[in-house]
């Protein structure tokens, strides 16, 4: 039984050791994104990668990730020029996520949380949500969360203020410590890359010939 | 699995036989063909499969199609389940004669068929549905119209922590795609690369630690780009398909067009049904063959179904029997409401023909005062429309509780059938005094008659034949569920109402006053002695206490003196015993089931009674006045690769207690399947030991003479059946080794008279069959098989066993031919037949299908069967009726021949 502990102790810290909790997968990528994974370099990522717990990913310009959180399907798009580090403490029932923006724009769309707030964390503010859509774009003035569906959480670190951001408005928490609130103009909502498939247009043309054979022309267009 | 069926025919007809060998298994979820043959020289007017859950109590009907050499039906695929089945085989010839397989009772001892998983396969659980587990899909959404560029296939198991990880499979559009999925710390993912535009299904099969089935998890999805067009929104298919046939067996044409078409148009949130057949067989002289229906399916929620379709309630109002009509299936999730309108019977003038509609009934000849006569001609042939209404309504309360009510009601319409039939035609013959022997119809016989001076009595209603009936079900259903889903209890009660004959419509308060005694006195049953008294003693009940007028309930039944029950409960038992007396009641029906599934164990305790006087004309084949007790067990063993069922059921019909002689039937059956793997033998072991006993002791005496009605038998069936794949070669191949017997013994033989006819027919079957694919897609099979059976019969008052022996033999091969268009199939048959009178028969089948385009193919079959039978040629009789005695055309002669040409299209 001891020699049973010892080993069971080991491979815990092993596991602790090795790496985080895997939380997410990677359902679609376009364009140059990396992820980091501890003290690595960067490393392109690609479709179907499994995303653990510290990972930071980076996009440059055009480039876009969309990934779910495997306890609840939640999930997170990330916009070109963005860069976020995504943590997540998994137990039996749920995944405790926070999203640390360092820059960038994401789409979080939150399902119901069973452990916690999904949380999202820039220098300035904290957006924290129990299940919601809403953008959030972060930049050196400030940031700016745009909500979709549900309600969330706005807070100024610096000033500790916070504000409830519902549907068809928005909130702006800048760096000397305010926060307020408007309705959001539709034309500021950014554009989501994975509603809009890979951004290329088809155009299908379907031919037969005399004995009925189908052929069809497809045309790719920007 | 090789279909392990052969067909066997005889030219004697002196046995009335129909053979039929069981297949060793069939497979869950596939379709199964059964073959029969008729060992008659007639074709049987009707040959059906009736089949059911094992221990179900009403059995859904399939017609047989001739097929040339043999009789073919085929159970559809959602009826093979893991409890396997229990089917029937009845071939029915003219006047009610009927052959069948089983030969004994087959309705009560049907026989059972075990069914084996498909190889790789997960099976559906017999008492519901497989365990769930909580699997997320996360890519692609269901349903979802995705990039051709941008697929990928993800499940999380987060949350499914009963899934063995090294038993999760996935499937994309059918193609076990494992071997190259990643499945890591409880994420499966999978990038197919570029899929082909349209949609493509993914399939999750998972099993859990102990090795048990978990249910699949399904979904699909659409690869595509956008296009707002019709297409997408409303797609349809179907399937159009002719047959024709032209067949002579022993001099006998038959001659059959079918066409069948099924058209499906999906709207995404709602779904349209049709199905046709329309057969040359159709005559207005029997029961439909044709079929015509359409179901509307929204989602979950609603079904609407139009034409013939099959509802099923319960096994105690209706089962599965056709109804043509309107059938209503509106389930909310917490409560379901079924309805159904319709027809079970269609209106029939004339049974079997012009001809059929009269009959002069002699008996019933009277002669007048002037000495005259009058002649009773009767309606015969005729079939009343049976019209049926009924609903379900259930709810299930917190997962746990289920409860339902149910109505059903069946009645005749007494106003369908022609009262009078002008050019219906029967027969007169000299005992019409004044008429000439011939054939009439109404009009001329009834002239000719008159013109004789004699009159005509042909009613109007009251026919001899069939009784117009009325029916009422009622009834209820609780049930529930414990023990964290594994066990569940179920009891079914129901009661009916059925009037045998309601020519004479509804008994009026003062009708049912005098039913019983002739005084309009208030009271039923109340007489009086000579004086005027009294009858002290005897039961009599006021008319004040009907608290129900008949006649405002006819619409829903007709009550009058035909009706059963006249009292529900037997009112002298339930003084004594009112519990035993309500749940014997004889109008009753109920069924007590409790289900346990535990450790790979699947068990079945159950107790169903059905009442002596219990009817319901929508499942004509509840047999009532039975009480049955099963206890059964199906172990699966050897990680799912063994399955045993084994049980033990008791019926009888002790019911009442004044029976006095009851049936006791006490069934042990037992059923081993055993499959080591893919590409391993398949071993199935079946025994089934049926004891029948009637307490009778004492012989029994019809005028001057005794017989004997004991009844004390045992009758053991057995069947062994293995298969074997192996490789020889290039070549891989099946080979089945099939064996099994029916023994009679008869307990009371040392009891009996010499002269006893024990009526039980001994017999056992053996085959080999070998089946081949080569390379080169040739495929054959070789069949093997003998039968011997023994025939009891009296000669000369001594009992004996005369034997029949059938030896088959058969080469079966077909060949993928132009690069896969077309493939031609070919058979020979050898059948020995070893009986009182020997004869062989030897059968050519050929015939190709090929594929015309991509979605129309065409088929032809053609088949010629010869008869040789030797002793012809020396028996000094014109056996052929060609004036010539002993010729050699007596000795062979074409048995039968045919041809079946069919056209399919696909769209």
């Amino acid at each position: 039984m001891k020699y049973f502990k010892s080993a069971t102790i080991f491979l815990i810290l092993f596991t602790i050791l090795m790496g985080g909790d895997r939380i997410a997968i990677v359902t679609k990528v376009i364009g140059k994104v990396q992820y980091i994974r501890g003290n690595g370099s960067g490393q392109s990522l690609k479709k179907g990668h499994i995303i653990e717990s510290g990972d930071i990913l980076k996009t440059d310009k055009g480039g876009f990730a969309a990934l779910l959180f495997i306890d609840d399907k939640t999930a997170l798009k990330v916009k070109e020029n963005s860069e976020i580090i995504i943590e997540g403490k998994r137990s039996a029932q749920a995944i405790a996520k926070e999203i640390n923006l360092n820059g960038g724009t994401i789409r979080a769309q939150v399902n119901k949380q069973k452990k916690g707030d999904f949380i999202v964390r820039t220098s300035v503010s904290v957006a924290s949500v129990k299940g919601t859509d809403f953008w959030l774009i972060s930049n050196d003035a400030g940031d700016s969360l745009i909500g979709l569906e549900g309600m969330v959480e706005f807070s100024n670190l610096i000033s500790g203020e916070s504000i409830d951001i519902t549907s068809g408005k928005s909130g702006i928490s800048t760096s000397d410590g305010s926060v307020q609130t408007f309705k959001t103009d539709p034309k500021t909502i950014p554009e989501d890359p994975s509603d809009t498939d890979s951004g290329t247009q088809k155009l299908e043309i379907e031919l037969k010939d005399a004995t009925g054979k189908k052929k069809t022309l497809i045309i790719e267009y920007n | 699995m090789i279909p392990f069926l052969l067909s066997l025919t005889m030219v004697s007809g002196q046995a009335r036989l129909l053979h039929h060998i069981p297949p060793p298994h069939g497979i869950i979820g596939e379709a199964l063909t059964l073959t029969a043959s008729s060992l008659e020289i007639t074709d049987p007017l009707e040959a059906t499969l009736y089949y059911r859950l094992p221990g179900s109590e009403s059995y859904l009907e399939v017609q047989f199609i001739k097929t040339g050499f043999n009789w073919e039906a085929t159970i559809p695929r959602f009826s093979l389940t893991e409890a396997g089945l229990e089917y029937v085989i009845t071939f029915q010839f003219s006047r009610d004669r009927l052959n069948s397989f089983p030969e004994q009772d087959p309705f009560n001892e049907p026989h059972y068929l075990s069914a084996i998983p498909p190889k790789n396969q997960p099976t559906i659980g017999v008492f519901g549905d497989l365990p769930v587990a909580d699997v997320l899909i996360l890519s692609p959404d269901p349903g979802a119209l995705v990039d051709q560029n941008s697929i990928l296939i993800a499940a999380s198991f987060f949350s499914a922590n009963k899934v063995e990880p090294s038993s999760v499979q996935l499937f994309l559009d059918g193609v076990d795609v494992s071997s190259v999925m990643i499945f890591e710390d409880g994420i499966l993912s999978y990038d197919p690369g570029s899929l082909p535009n349209g949609m493509h299904s993914i399939e999750i099969k998972m099993q859990d630690y102990d090795g048990e089935y978990i249910e699949p998890v399904n979904w699909s999805f659409t690869v595509g780009t956008e296009r707002k067009s019709l297409s997408d929104i409303v797609r349809y298919n179907g399937r159009w398909n002719s047959r024709l046939s032209a067949e002579n067996v022993s001099g006998t044409s038959l001659n059959i067009a079918e066409v069948m078409g099924n058209f499906n148009v999906d709207v995404q949130w709602a779904n349209l049904k049709t199905d046709l057949r329309l057969t040359s067989r159709e005559s207005p002289h029997a029961q439909p063959h044709n079929r015509f229906g359409a179901s509307f399916v929204m989602g979950d929620i609603l079904d609407i179904h139009l034409g013939d379709h099959y509802p099923r309630f319960s096994p105690f109002t209706i089962d599965g029997k056709r109804v043509r009509g309107m059938g209503l299936d509106a389930n909310l999730k917490w409560v379901r409401l079924q309805y159904v309108s319709g027809d079970l019977n269609r209106a029939v003038h004339e049974r079997g023909g012009v001809g059929g509609g009269y009959q002069l009934i002699h008996g019933l000849t009277s002669t007048n005062l002037n000495g005259s006569k009058t002649y009773y001609l009767d309606r015969t042939g005729f079939m009343f429309k049976r019209k049926v209404r009924g609903f379900k309504l259930s709810t299930e309360l917190f997962s746990r509780i289920k409860a339902s009510v149910n109505l059903m009601s069946v009645r005749d319409d007494t106003s369908s059938v022609n009262r009078t039939l002008n050019n219906a035609i029967f027969p007169s013959d000299s005992l019409v005094l004044g008429v000439t022997p011939g054939n009439y119809n109404y009009d001329e016989f009834n002239t000719l008659i008159t013109a004789a001076g004699h009159k005509l009595d042909a009613p109007k209603s009251h026919w001899a034949g069939q009784k117009p009936q009325d029916n009422i079900v009622f009834g209820f259903n609780i049930g529930t569920i414990f023990d964290n889903r594994k066990l569940t209890l179920d009891f079914d009660w129901n009661m009916s109402l059925h009037n045998r004959d309601i020519w004479d419509g509804v008994m009026s308060i003062a009708d049912l006053d005098t039913a019983l005694d002739d005084s309009l006195d208030g009271y039923i049953g109340l007489q009086y002695d000579e004086d005027g008294n009294e009858i002290t003693g005897v039961t009599k009940i006021s008319t004040d206490q009907i608290f129900i007028d008949p006649e405002r309930l006819k619409d829903l039944f007709i009550i009058n003196t035909n009706m059963s029950p006249l009292v529900p409960i037997d009112l002298n038992a339930y003084e004594s015993s009112p519990i035993s007396s309500i749940i014997n009641m004889p109008s009753s029906a109920f069924n007590i089931k409790l289900r346990g599934n535990y450790s790979r164990n699947s068990i079945l305790v159950e107790y169903r009674q059905i009442g002596p006087e219990y009817v319901s004309l929508a499942n004509p084949f509840l047999r009532n006045n039975t009480r049955q007790f099963t206890i059964s067990d199906r172990v699966t063993l050897l990680d799912r690769k063994m399955f045993l069922n084994i049980g033990f059921k008791h019926l009888d019909n002790k019911i009442l207690r004044t029976t006095v002689t009851p049936l006791n039937t006490n069934t042990f059956f037992m059923n081993l399947t055993f499959l080591m793997g893919p590409d391993m033998p398949t071993f199935v072991v079946n025994y089934q030991s049926i004891g029948k006993n009637n307490e009778k002791t004492r012989l029994d005496s019809v005028g001057s003479q005794t017989v004997d009605l004991r009844e004390d038998s045992k009758a053991a069936t057995s069947m062994m059946a293995v298969t074997m794949p192996f490789t020889s070669g290039d070549i891989k191949q099946n080979l089945t080794i099939n064996m099994g017997s029916v023994a009679n013994l008869d307990n009371l033989k040392n009891k009996r008279s010499v002269t006893y006819l024990f009526p039980k027919t001994d017999s056992k079957t053996s085959s080999i069959s070998l089946s081949s694919t080569f390379p080169s897609q040739l495929k054959t099979v070789a069949l093997i098989s003998q039968t011997k059976l023994q025939i009891p019969s009296m000669s000369g008052g001594t009992l004996i066993k005369t034997p029949y022996t059938w030896t088959h033999v058969s080469l079966s091969a077909n060949q993928k031919l132009l690069q896969d268009k077309m493939l031609a199939r070919g058979t020979i048959s050898l059948l020995n037949s070893k009986s009182q009178i020997k004869s062989q028969l030897l059968g050519f089948r050929a015939g190709t299908d090929y594929r015309i385009q991509e979605n129309l193919s065409a088929s032809i079959m053609g088949q010629i069967r010869f008869n040789y039978v030797s002793s012809y040629k020396k028996d000094k009789v014109d056996n052929d009726g060609d004036g010539k005695i002993d010729n050699a055309s007596e000795v062979l002669d074409i048995n039968s021949s045919g041809i079946i040409l069919t056209l399919q299209y696909n769209f």
